[in-house]
C-alpha cells in the first residue's frame, strides 16, 4: 500500500513538472484571402505573431555574456532549444469552390527578420529564376468546397526553420541551401561570404570567383538564435479563411504567462524585439 | 398492488428499526487511492472532454462516523475547443481538505463528503473560450458528494465508490462531476 502511494505521488509530481504548453492566438483573429482584388489577382493575407518573451534577468545576462566571451561571438538571449514552437491552423473554404491553399512560414529571430519577398537571389536579367523560398510551408493543400482542413507546422519543422533562418541571416547561406537541407540537429554552421549577384556570376555561376567562401569562425549551436516572431503568408486559390494558433513549450521560463495579452496589460514584463530586415 | 406496498413498508420498517451490526472496521489514520473519471458540466462540457484521473486522500477518523482529511487529485482532459488547436490536452490538479460523514449499514457504509481547496490548470488552452483568463492558472475549489464504502474481510481495507461534484469559481465557475473508485487502508486497530 505504501509503495502504491509513493508511486502515485511520483506520477503526480512528474505530471506537474512537465513542460506545459502556452497557446498564443494572434490579436487580429482570422485571415481571409483568395478574393479577387479587382485586378484579377487573388488577395494574399499576412499575419505576424511576436512571442511574449520576458525581459532578460541579470543572472541570465551575466551567463550569456560569459558564454559570449568564451565563444568569442554574440550569443542570443533566446537560443534554439529554449522553446519548442508548434503552429496549428485551420483553413475554411468560404465561397463553394474547391481549391488549393498555400501557407508560407517565415519569421524573425532577435537579430534579423527573414522576408523572402524582400530578397532576390536571381541573377540580373533571369526572369525564370524561382522566387526566394519561405522557411517552411509553400506546399499545396487541397481544400474541398465549403471544407475545413486542419494542419500543423510541427515543433521539429519550426526548429528547422529557426536554424535555417539563422544560417541565411547570420551565415549568409543561400536560402535554397538552408531550406532544402535538414540542419536542425547540426552542432554548428559555417558563415560564408554573401552570395555574389553580379551579372558575371549570373552568366557563369561556376566561376571560382563567384563561390561563397568561409568567413569568420563557425557558429556553434549554443549561439543559434531561436525564432521569436512567427510570420505566416496565406495565399489560397479561392476565397478562404485561415485561423492559427501558436503553441509554445517553454524550457527556460522566459515566456510571459499572459500570452499576447502581455503586450497590452503587462508591457514592462515583455520584450518588444524589433530586429532589422535581412538584406542580401 | 396493495400487498406489494405493505411488503415494501414492512421491509423499510424492519430496516429502520433493526440495530446495525457494529461496523467491523478499523478507525484511525487512513489513506485512500482512487481512480477517477471527471466529466464537465455545461457549458464547459463542450470545450473539455471527460478524462481519467487519480486521487489520493489521507486523513483521520475522529469518530466511526466522522473523518477529516486532505486530498490531492489530478485529471487529464482533451481540450475540445473550436479549432485551432486540435487534439490538445490539459491537466487539472486539485488539492484541499474535506470532511466525511458516514452512516454504517452492515459491512457497508454510506457517506456524504464536502470540502474546499485549490486547483491549478496546466495550460491556457481554455483562454480562447473564456473559461480561463490570461495568466490565471489557479482557482479555489468547492466540492461535495456522496458515496458508499464496503468493508473487506480484513478490517483495515475497504473499497468504495464516490460521486463528487466540484466547482471552480475562478475558471468561469466551471463545474464538473467526478466518479471515483477507491481503495482505503486504515492504520491502527482502534
Amino acid at each position: 500500500m505504501r509503495g502504491w502511494i509513493y508511486s502515485a505521488v511520483w506520477v503526480c509530481c512528474f505530471a506537474a513538472c512537465a513542460n506545459d504548453p502556452i497557446y498564443l492566438a494572434p490579436a487580429g483573429g482570422s485571415l481571409e484571402a483568395g478574393q479577387d482584388d479587382g485586378t484579377g489577382t487573388a488577395v494574399v493575407a499576412k499575419a505576424s505573431l511576436l512571442l511574449p518573451i520576458k525581459p532578460e534577468t541579470a543572472s541570465d545576462m551575466a551567463a550569456r555574456m560569459k558564454e559570449a566571451a568564451t565563444l568569442g561571438m554574440m550569443v542570443p538571449y533566446v537560443k534554439v532549444g529554449d522553446l519548442d514552437i508548434e503552429i496549428e491552423y485551420t483553413i475554411k473554404e468560404l465561397d463553394g469552390n474547391a481549391g488549393q491553399a498555400f501557407i508560407d512560414l517565415n519569421g524573425a529571430n532577435e537579430y534579423f527578420v527573414y522576408d523572402p519577398s524582400m530578397l532576390n537571389y536571381a541573377p540580373p536579367g533571369d526572369d525564370e529564376a524561382p522566387p526566394t523560398p519561405p522557411l517552411a510551408g509553400n506546399i499545396p493543400i487541397d481544400i474541398p468546397a465549403h471544407g475545413v482542413v486542419d494542419g500543423v507546422f510541427r515543433e521539429d519543422q519550426v526548429e528547422e526553420a529557426s536554424v535555417d533562418l539563422d544560417e541565411v541571416t547570420q551565415g549568409n547561406w543561400n536560402p535554397y541551401q538552408a531550406t532544402l537541407n535538414i540542419n536542425r540537429n547540426e552542432a554548428s554552421f559555417q558563415p560564408v561570404t554573401p552570395v555574389n549577384l553580379t551579372a558575371m556570376c549570373g552568366a557563369n555561376p561556376a566561376d571560382p570567383a563567384c563561390q561563397q567562401m568561409p568567413m569568420g569562425p563557425e557558429i556553434p549551436r549554443k549561439a543559434f538564435a531561436e525564432m521569436i516572431r512567427i510570420d505566416l503568408v496565406f495565399h489560397p486559390s479561392s476565397h478562404m479563411e485561415l485561423e492559427f494558433n501558436v503553441r509554445v513549450r517553454d524550457h527556460r521560463g522566459i515566456v510571459n504567462d499572459m500570452g499576447e495579452q502581455a503586450f497590452m496589460s503587462d508591457p514592462n514584463n515583455v520584450v518588444m524585439f524589433m530586429p532589422p530586415y535581412y538584406a542580401n | 398492488m396493495v400487498r406489494l406496498g405493505v411488503g415494501v413498508a414492512c421491509v423499510l420498517a424492519w430496516m429502520l428499526c433493526a440495530t446495525a451490526d457494529a461496523r467491523p472496521a478499523s478507525t484511525g489514520f487512513f489513506a485512500e487511492g482512487g481512480l477517477d473519471a471527471v466529466t464537465f458540466l455545461p457549458s464547459a462540457k463542450r470545450d473539455a472532454a471527460t478524462g481519467p484521473g487519480l486521487t489520493i486522500r489521507v486523513g483521520r477518523d475522529l469518530f466511526s462516523w466522522l473523518s477529516i482529511g486532505g486530498y490531492v487529485a489530478a485529471s487529464t482532459h482533451e481540450a475540445t475547443v473550436p479549432p485551432p488547436p486540435t487534439g490538445q490536452y490539459f491537466q487539472l490538479y486539485r488539492a484541499g481538505g474535506d470532511g466525511r460523514v458516514s452512516v454504517p449499514v452492515g459491512p457497508a457504509s454510506l457517506f456524504v463528503e464536502g470540502g474546499f481547496g485549490a486547483s491549478m490548470i496546466s495550460s491556457n488552452v481554455l483562454d480562447q473560450v473564456m473559461i480561463t483568463k490570461p495568466g490565471k492558472h489557479f482557482s479555489a475549489t468547492i466540492h461535495g458528494g456522496l458515496g458508499g464504502e464496503y468493508q473487506l474481510e480484513n478490517r483495515h481495507y475497504a473499497v468504495g465508490l464516490a460521486l463528487d461534484g466540484f466547482i471552480e469559481p475562478e475558471f468561469s465557475s466551471m463545474k464538473a462531476i467526478e466518479a471515483r473508485l477507491f481503495l482505503r487502508y486504515t492504520y491502527g486497530g482502534g
